[in-house]
């Protein structure tokens, strides 16, 4: 199909003229088949009248004519039909009442002398009217079902393609911006599709430049944070040493600003490293539990220093199949966050247990919590309940939790939030297919 | 009267409007230039021919006209030869091809008309007829154009049978000329389908124009109508290797 519009005129046209002349063909040779039946039976009828008045039988029939013979205005012939006087009427055809019925009649003349009457009951021409014409409409009426659905066969062939490019559009991912291709695109959807294409290009380059940026910012600012964070350190180590006197406060602030700045890239690099485009998974079956103890383990130092209780229940091993960084990844910072927002001498625990299909990890604390109208909300990049003035005073990037979610997700896992069950606090629930 | 013009219109400008949606199915540059240089070739054809039509059908003991249309018939048919063996020449072939399928249709014609004129009412059927009959030809061209169409899609071989058919057609109409002619003996018909499907019905009178149907064939019509159906299908793959 090169054009819908001339696909739909031409066919939809064919089609028409197609079902109607046949339909006209197909009236004609009924009609003509009821004409001549017709005709025919006049013969019958004229035969039978005539026969009439030379039988026996006093039984009127029911059907034909009535026909009456006048020679100067003396009645000299009538068949069984006619009235028995003769029928006053002007010459030539009329409609006269006799015999209680309404007729059609015709009074012929020859000369002066001879007048003949034929009359045919009007009931009866009309039946037979009737029957002619309906006889001539059966075709047509019958053809318009067919054309209704010839065209509506045409039209959704014909607009086909534009379903396909609805289909192939409603079933791409957000992230998908590779051009559309459809075979036979019509004349009418190139320019469509040609646009939509240049926009999907336009896009997938405005992401990849934007991904590049976040990511190349985040590699080239590490170096010289790092070296700024040591000397930073070892300009306080010496100023100590030489007893200088200096603003321990402000020196203070500048040391955790600088650290926040550290963690922000770190968490930058870690985000685009674990997106899905630049994800390399090597999933292998893991032990969800040990790692969980491994990864305590390792935080033990700072949940050591904020003089919280920390407890892993439930399932001593969990198998799940799982990238063991990107797992150890997402322990880790849901750890951190509960670490974090968890105030000195608070509750930590991780609880790892099953459903019919998935292994799932609750990691609860007591810190403040989050409303849950805030819920859908802090999986977003760089959102932090509350703004800057969140009420732990807590430094932090706000793409903890993204990471976290991309990397469930990398999984083909599911997180939920909740509340915990102390008195305060949150609760995250991380389910991840279960190995088998 | 009517239904006689309408299907006499029919029989004889079908051939032409199913021959033409097969071949238009080709890889052809431009096709409204291939169509009116076609017309213009066969009206170029027809101004030469009608004149010279009466001396034609006076020739050889009166048989001058079915000799004629032999001749046609068997051009048209190595038309069809030429375009499954090559697509070298396909222009020139086509053009060949839908311009002698148009004679052969306007002299039927020309001859039906003038044998009509002054049968009484026969002038208003004879148009009538002539619009019924070209408005279902055209249709059954546009429709078959665009199922060919939409079948090409699928497998090139639709395209192969359609000619093959169409050349059935010719080579069994030529033979059943010869025998009207008595050139070929007439032989006893193999079977008489007329009390399933007339010739003469609308059904009928387009299976004819399609691929030759005969409700009384003989055996020599048949065998030849096999012959250049299974020959025109050998060809065509050879070309599609």
């Amino acid at each position: 199909m090169t054009s819908v519009r001339r696909y739909l005129i031409s066919v939809l046209i064919a089609l028409l003229v197609l079902t109607s002349f046949l339909a006209a063909l197909q009236s004609y040779r009924l009609s003509a088949a009821r004409a001549s039946a017709l005709f025919d039976q006049d013969l019958q009828l004229v035969a039978a009248s005539i026969l009439q008045h030379y039988q026996s039988s006093n039984t009127e029939p029911e059907q034909g004519l009535a026909v009456q013979l006048m020679k100067n205005n003396q009645l000299v012939f009538k068949n069984g039909l006619a009235p028995a006087t003769a029928l006053a009427a002007p010459v030539g055809f009329s409609e006269q009442n006799f015999l209680g019925k309404r007729w059609r009649v015709y009074i012929g003349q020859s000369g002066t002398e001879w007048q003949i009457m034929v009359a045919q009951p009007l009931q009866q021409r009309l039946q037979l009217a009737d029957e002619v014409i309906t006889a001539s409409l059966y075709p047509v009426v019958f053809s318009l079902p067919l054309q209704a659905i010839l065209i509506w066969l045409v039209v959704s062939r014909a607009l086909k393609p534009l379903q396909l490019l609805s289909a192939e559009l409603t079933s791409r991912k957000a992230s998908e911006l590779t051009p559309v291709t459809l075979n036979q695109v019509p004349q009418e959807l190139q320019p469509v599709i040609q646009a939509t294409n240049r926009l999907f290009e336009r896009l997938s380059a405005a992401f990849a430049r934007e991904k590049r940026f976040a990511s190349d910012v985040a590699h080239e600012l590490r170096t010289p944070l790092s070296v700024l964070q040591i000397t930073l350190h070892n300009a306080i180590t010496h100023a100590r040493q030489q007893g200088i006197p200096q603003d321990d406060a402000a020196m203070q602030a500048l040391q955790d600003g600088v650290e926040r700045m550290r963690q922000l890239i770190e968490q930058i690099m870690l985000l685009n490293r674990t997106h899905p485009d630049n994800f390399q998974a090597n999933t292998k079956p893991l032990d969800w539990a040990a790692l969980c103890r491994a990864v305590v383990a390792e935080h033990y130092s700072q949940i050591e220093a904020r003089q919280q209780q920390i407890s892993i229940e439930g399932l001593e091993h969990l198998a799940v199949k799982a990238d063991e960084f990107a797992l150890r990844l997402l322990v880790a910072n849901l750890l951190g966050n509960a670490i974090k927002y968890t105030p000195l001498g608070g509750q930590i625990k991780l609880t790892l247990s099953t459903t019919a299909t998935n292994a799932v990890l609750d990691v609860a604390d007591s810190g403040p919590g989050i409303a849950p109208e805030e819920y859908p909300h802090v999986f977003n990049r760089f959102y932090r309940v509350g703004g800057d003035r969140h009420q732990s005073a807590t430094p932090g990037s706000g793409l903890g939790l993204a990471i976290v979610k991309e990397l469930v997700q990398l999984h083909g896992g599911r997180i939920s939030l909740g509340r915990s069950e102390f008195s305060s606090g949150l609760k995250v629930s991380v389910e991840l297919p279960l190995c088998v | 009267m009517l239904i006689n013009t309408v299907l006499v219109f029919t029989r004889d400008l079908l051939p032409l409007f199913i021959l033409l949606p097969v071949l238009l199915q080709m890889p052809f540059g431009e096709k409204r230039w291939l169509l009116i240089r076609t017309g213009l070739i066969a009206t170029a054809g027809m101004l030469l021919i009608t004149p010279a039509l009466t001396a034609i059908t006076r020739l050889a003991d009166g048989n001058g006209l079915e000799l004629f249309f032999i001749l046609l018939l068997t051009l048209l048919l190595l038309c069809l030869l030429l375009l499954s063996i090559s697509w070298r020449y396909r222009t020139a072939t086509t053009m060949l091809a839908l311009a002698l399928q148009t004679i052969i249709c306007a002299i039927n014609l020309v001859l039906f008309s003038l044998t009509s004129v002054g049968v009484a009412g026969a002038t208003e059927s004879l148009w009538l007829g002539a619009v019924l009959g070209l408005g279902i030809c055209s249709s059954i061209a546009v429709l078959a154009y665009q199922l060919l169409a939409e079948l090409k899609r699928f497998s090139s071989w639709c395209l192969g049978i359609m000619l093959a058919l169409i050349a059935a057609r010719q080579s069994s109409e030529a033979i059943g000329l010869l025998a009207q002619i008595d050139v070929i003996p007439q032989l006893t018909t193999l079977w008489d389908s007329s009390n399933l499907l007339a010739e003469q019905s609308e059904l009928g009178v387009f299976f004819h124009a399609w691929f030759g149907y005969e409700a009384t064939p003989d055996a020599i019509q048949l065998l030849t109508w096999a012959g250049t159906f299974i020959l025109m299908l050998l060809i065509w793959q050879r070309q599609m290797r």
